[in-house]
């Protein structure tokens, strides 16, 4: 969890950064007559030195974990791998569906959640993505009328 | 209009067949996710934000109130017969609503948490409309003094609602004030933080923030937990209580209802605390203290009584101020803004028809979760043997 504040705690300040630096160009101008970048550059500052206690606190924990015994740490690695599996197949199924078309790509997205689920029994996943597949497109497109990306199949 | 001209008013509106549709649904979906543990109301409704976007105000704010109250209805099934709480506010509901069930009372158990789910509900709906109306006409007298002086209440609230770290709670809050600068300058029209997206010109979406926040968010969150189930396999039956229950239960139901009510004003209390804090104070005054934690109907009662009265009195500050109180509150707000409609205080004389509307529609929602939740009680128990590996792909897809 340490290592984990530590990285949380160094975006934010490098959002923080990233405003400040984008508000300033934005222009500034003064108190009583602000620029379109006052606003978000105050709340720039207002991140940084926020974001400056968490990151020097988890910072200080981490060398005083590390110098006890490093091999007492241990994560909680709790379905991780799962996790990012179930991420990539969101980002994928975004990614892909102009590409795929709706149908192709909301079974290869149903086949992959799935099979995260029960990764011995390709069969039977295969066999449920396409039913529900099948009963997405009857619901969002017969039912609900939806447009979908048809995808190089001209399906959808 | 009085108040009965103005319920018939309301009842026109939601005795349409589309709108009666979607109160259904909601409800139904509502029970659904409620006796679904690892699924609660805040990803459902911010998964169906989008796709209201085709439907006028009325039905899709009916759709979704019905998924919140539906779910304090559901919550109770899964904490009586699985030990596991449906929702967060039917926590405390497991502790004697599951000793019941073991002792061969899960019937009992599950009609006195309707019933008193819907005496709890359909109260508070009342008391709902005989404060925000009063509220409303002080509210519209507000300047922008005032209304300065409740959006830094707003934020305030967000670092009260902090529970774990205050620092944590600024910085989201901060981080979420420079995310709204995102887009077109309202005073000098410039482009601000969009990186030339053309997508971001009008600030994020945010049926898309809330969809990633809350409703994406949820089903990671519960693919990180172990699952374990033993779910209760005898046949539920008498599911109304008796005379003796009632004797029991009618005290519990009172107080309930009046603490859930008035718990749901304060921001940030709601269904989850209005049950804890009933549950301490039935086994505080109940004549049989002996038996909480060993199956007291009491500690079943006045709980789920109070999470749906806290319902109806989360809505007044959202109706008569336009603040949401809670999360939930908070998507309804977003839905009303997708759809062009401002809750606060000239909502109810802007927008009658919708005010109305929603009010009836909770009225007739009680009586239809009723229904759902007691003769079609069995149904509810099949569907709480579905595994979340099987339902969270599916909860992503729709």
């Amino acid at each position: 969890m340490k290592k984990g504040n530590l990285i949380f705690s160094l975006t934010l300040e490098g959002i923080g950064i990233l405003v400040i630096v984008e508000s300033y160009g934005l222009g500034l101008q003064t108190l009583t007559n602000p620029g379109p970048g006052l606003f978000p550059f105050l709340l720039g500052i207002l991140l940084c030195a926020l974001s400056l206690s968490p990151f020097i606190t988890s910072l200080k924990d981490l060398i005083k974990i590390n110098r006890i015994k490093k091999d007492q740490v241990v994560e909680p690695q709790a379905n991780i791998i799962e996790l990012v599996a179930v991420i990539a197949c969101l980002i994928g199924y975004f990614l892909l569906l102009n590409i795929l078309g709706f149908l192709i790509d909301t079974f290869l997205f149903l086949f992959g959640l799935f099979l995260i689920g029960s990764p011995r029994n390709v069969l039977y996943v295969a066999i449920l993505s396409a039913a529900v597949d099948a009963l997405a497109y009857l619901v969002f497109k017969i039912l609900l009328q939806v447009q979908f990306p048809s995808g190089f199949t001209n399906i959808g | 209009m009085d108040f009965w001209s103005n319920t018939i008013f309301g009842f026109q509106q939601v005795l349409q067949p589309i709108n009666l549709l979607y109160c259904f649904m909601g409800v139904t979906l509502g029970t659904l996710v409620g006796v679904l543990p690892g699924i609660g109301p805040v990803a459902t409704m911010s998964m169906l934000l989008p796709l209201t976007l085709r439907a006028s105000p009325l039905p899709s704010i009916i759709m979704l109130a019905g998924v919140y109250y539906g779910a304090q209805y559901g919550g109770s099934t899964t904490s009586i017969l699985v030990n596991i709480p449906g929702e967060a506010s039917s926590v405390v509901t497991c502790i004697d609503g599951y000793q019941m069930a073991r002792k061969g009372r899960a019937g009992p158990a599950l009609g006195i948490a309707a019933l008193g789910s819907f005496i709890g509900g359909t109260f508070s709906v009342i008391a709902l409309v005989f404060l925000v109306l009063p509220l409303s006409k002080v509210a519209i007298r507000l300047g922008p003094a005032e209304y300065f002086a409740i959006v830094t209440m707003g934020l305030t609230l967000v670092l009260y609602l902090s529970t774990r770290s205050l620092l944590k709670g600024a910085i989201m809050a901060i981080l979420g004030l420079i995310l709204s600068c995102m887009g077109t300058d309202i005073i000098s029209g410039k482009i601000r933080f969009t990186q030339g997206l053309t997508m971001f010109y009008e600030g994020i979406d945010i049926a898309s923030m809330v969809m990633g926040l809350f409703g994406i968010s949820e089903v990671l969150i519960n693919l990180e937990k172990a699952e374990e189930r033993t779910i209760f396999k005898e046949r539920v039956k008498n599911l109304l209580p008796n005379l003796q229950d009632w004797k029991r239960a009618a005290f519990p139901i009172t107080r309930g209802t009046i603490l859930g009510f008035f718990l749901g004003l304060i921001p940030g209390g709601g269904a989850i605390l209005s049950s804890f804090l009933s549950y301490a104070v039935e086994k505080k005054v109940s004549k049989h203290r002996e038996e909480f934690g060993k199956g007291a109907i009491e500690g079943v009662a006045g709980p789920e009584t109070a999470n749906n009265a806290a319902v109806g009195g989360a809505f007044i500050p959202l109706f008569a101020l336009g603040i949401p109180s809670n999360v939930v509150m908070a998507i309804l707000l977003a839905t009303f803004m997708l759809h062009g409609v401002a809750p606060g205080p000239d909502f109810i004389a802007k927008n009658p028809e919708l005010f109305w509307g929603i009010i009836a529609s909770m009225y007739l929602g009680n009586i239809m979760l009723l229904i759902l939740n007691l003769p079609l009680i069995g149904i509810w128990v099949k569907i709480l043997e579905i595994p979340y590996k099987i339902l969270f792909p599916l909860i992503l897809l729709f």
